[in-house]
């Protein structure tokens, strides 16, 4: 851990000592924990470990949580994405964020994709949207289903497909994280294999965080995998963090291997 | 928690012991056989390896079974997946018994000739080591392969001795020709018998540490004996 941590630039984003607070309640306790670019970290846990927790305070999404407060550091090209001088949104713009429930905007599969580009501020052409429209879909590997039906909307689309959107959605204001809190918890198997598939795709343009319940999805769909757990005073702790292969083959804390095998209560 | 699994795990875990088990008493029949000449013995080995086939099979088909049922990771996928080579080892240390209780056998028919002292140490070393790798196993001792690893040495020493003295006695005693040749066969599955159970201490360590041993690995094929 040592070594890594003075070493950022294999990183996309590097957490140090980081606590979190909702209000007097300490949620997360001192975790370090290096993301590495353009590969898929999967965070995992029991419920309550603090996973999600995490994950939201890579894109500082924790200060739309009243009380919410978060103390350390998130380097994100060497800038501590919590100085006082960053503005969150243009933080999440750059980290993206895909959510449990697919939650398309109530607009038209095209309308979804540029209303990111839009509200930033958007210069370009119509046919230059046009091209930026088909690229997201065709990264989120949707083009070939909504290619014929661009102007309808959103929310007629499957689930798994309005999942898809919302990565193409996310893609759209160019971020280089994606985050993904549950993905795939409300899809349907080939829905999610499908959205793991699209995982690995993307990981060759972007890095991508994702938590996880299902363990066999961050063992098949991982390169690397941090194991939370809750300390006595119910604050999540980063347990163990390493090559998915290593963790889930031969883990080197006992309360690692406890939860995999499932022999935790 | 889990108790389905648990179960599952455990009765894979009896049908390797039972396998171990019955292996080694095939081995020990063999060469009780060898060491009296007689047929009996070897003729019920050959019916029995059936058994020990048969096994293999259940455990290789309850194997996957668990795998593909309950998912294990970490300890148990490695206690699961060595099973299933571990049920592949033991079905050829099996055939080497057979093999060996063929070739009695065989020998029966054909003049007598001294058996080289050689292929009795090499028959006490290499059912020691099995019943050392076995109770490794069962005991998850990772410190086995290593301790195997010497006896082998001896035991590959000792075959080259008996491959010397079978071309001494092929050059000075022709009459006896096969009889040394079917010696030599013999002693060539008590070598592989040794080979295989080193597999079994390699497996069980790779169950307790999760480490493969690849300069172990790298080393057997360079200790291969030539013939």
């Amino acid at each position: 851990m040592t070594e890594k941590q003075t070493d950022t630039a294999n990183y996309s984003l590097t957490v140090r000592n980081m606590n979190v607070y909702y209000g007097t309640f300490r949620a997360i306790n001192n975790v370090s924990l290096n993301i590495e670019r353009n590969k898929i970290t999967a965070l995992i846990g029991p419920s309550g470990c603090g996973k999600s927790t995490v994950l939201r305070s890579l894109n500082r999404m924790n200060d739309l949580v009243n009380g919410a407060r978060v103390e350390g550091e998130v380097l994100f090209h060497e800038q501590n994405l919590y100085a006082n001088d960053v503005d969150a949104v243009e933080v999440r713009r750059r980290i993206g964020m895909v959510f449990q429930k697919p939650n398309p905007f109530p607009k038209s599969i095209y309308d979804n994709i540029a209303f990111g580009p839009r509200i930033n501020g958007w210069k370009g052409t119509k046919s230059e949207m046009d091209d930026l429209v088909e690229r997201c879909l065709r990264q989120s590997a949707l083009w070939d289903d909504v290619k014929d039906k661009l102007k309808e909307s959103g929310l007629a689309l499957s689930g798994g497909q309005q999942q898809r959107l919302c990565i193409a959605r996310a893609l759209a204001v160019e971020p280089e994280v994606i985050l993904m809190d549950e993905p795939c918890s409300a899809l349907d198997p080939i829905s999610t294999l499908k959205i793991e598939e699209l995982m690995m795709e993307l990981r060759q343009r972007y890095t991508i965080a994702i938590v996880t319940h299902n363990m066999q999805q961050a063992a098949r769909a991982s390169d690397y995998t941090a194991f939370f757990l809750m300390n006595d005073q119910r604050a999540g702790e980063l347990v163990e963090y390493g090559p998915t292969g290593d963790l889930f083959t031969n883990p080197k804390d006992k309360r690692t291997e406890d939860y995999i095998t499932g022999r935790f209560g | 928690m889990r108790e389905h699994f648990l179960h599952a795990l455990a009765e894979l875990e009896g049908q390797i012991r039972d396998m171990g088990n019955r292996v080694s008493l095939a081995v020990r029949d063999a060469l009780w056989s060898l060491e009296r000449n007689e047929p009996i013995f070897a003729r019920q080995i050959i019916a029995n390896d059936n058994v020990i086939d048969e096994l293999r099979y259940q455990i290789e088909t309850n194997a996957l079974s668990v795998i593909t049922r309950q998912q294990p990771m970490a300890r148990d996928l490695r206690v699961v997946s060595m099973f299933l080579e571990l049920a592949s080892e033991l079905e050829r240390i099996g055939d080497y018994a057979e093999g060996i209780a063929e070739l009695v056998i065989r020998c029966i028919e054909l003049p007598a000739l001294e058996q080289p002292p050689q292929i009795k140490t090499m028959a006490l070393k290499a059912q020691a080591m099995l019943r050392d790798a076995l109770d490794a196993l069962h005991e998850r001792d990772p410190q086995a392969a290593e301790r195997l690893e010497h006896s082998d040495d001896e035991i590959d020493g000792l075959y080259r001795e008996v491959l010397a003295w079978t071309f001494a006695t092929m050059r000075s005693q022709p009459d006896y020709v096969e009889r040394a040749m079917y010696y030599l066969w013999i002693a060539h599955n008590l070598e592989r018998i040794a080979d295989r159970t080193i597999n079994i201490g390699e497996r069980t360590s790779f169950i307790a540490t999760g480490i493969i041993d690849k300069h172990r690995l790298r080393k057997d094929e360079a200790d291969k004996p030539q013939a």
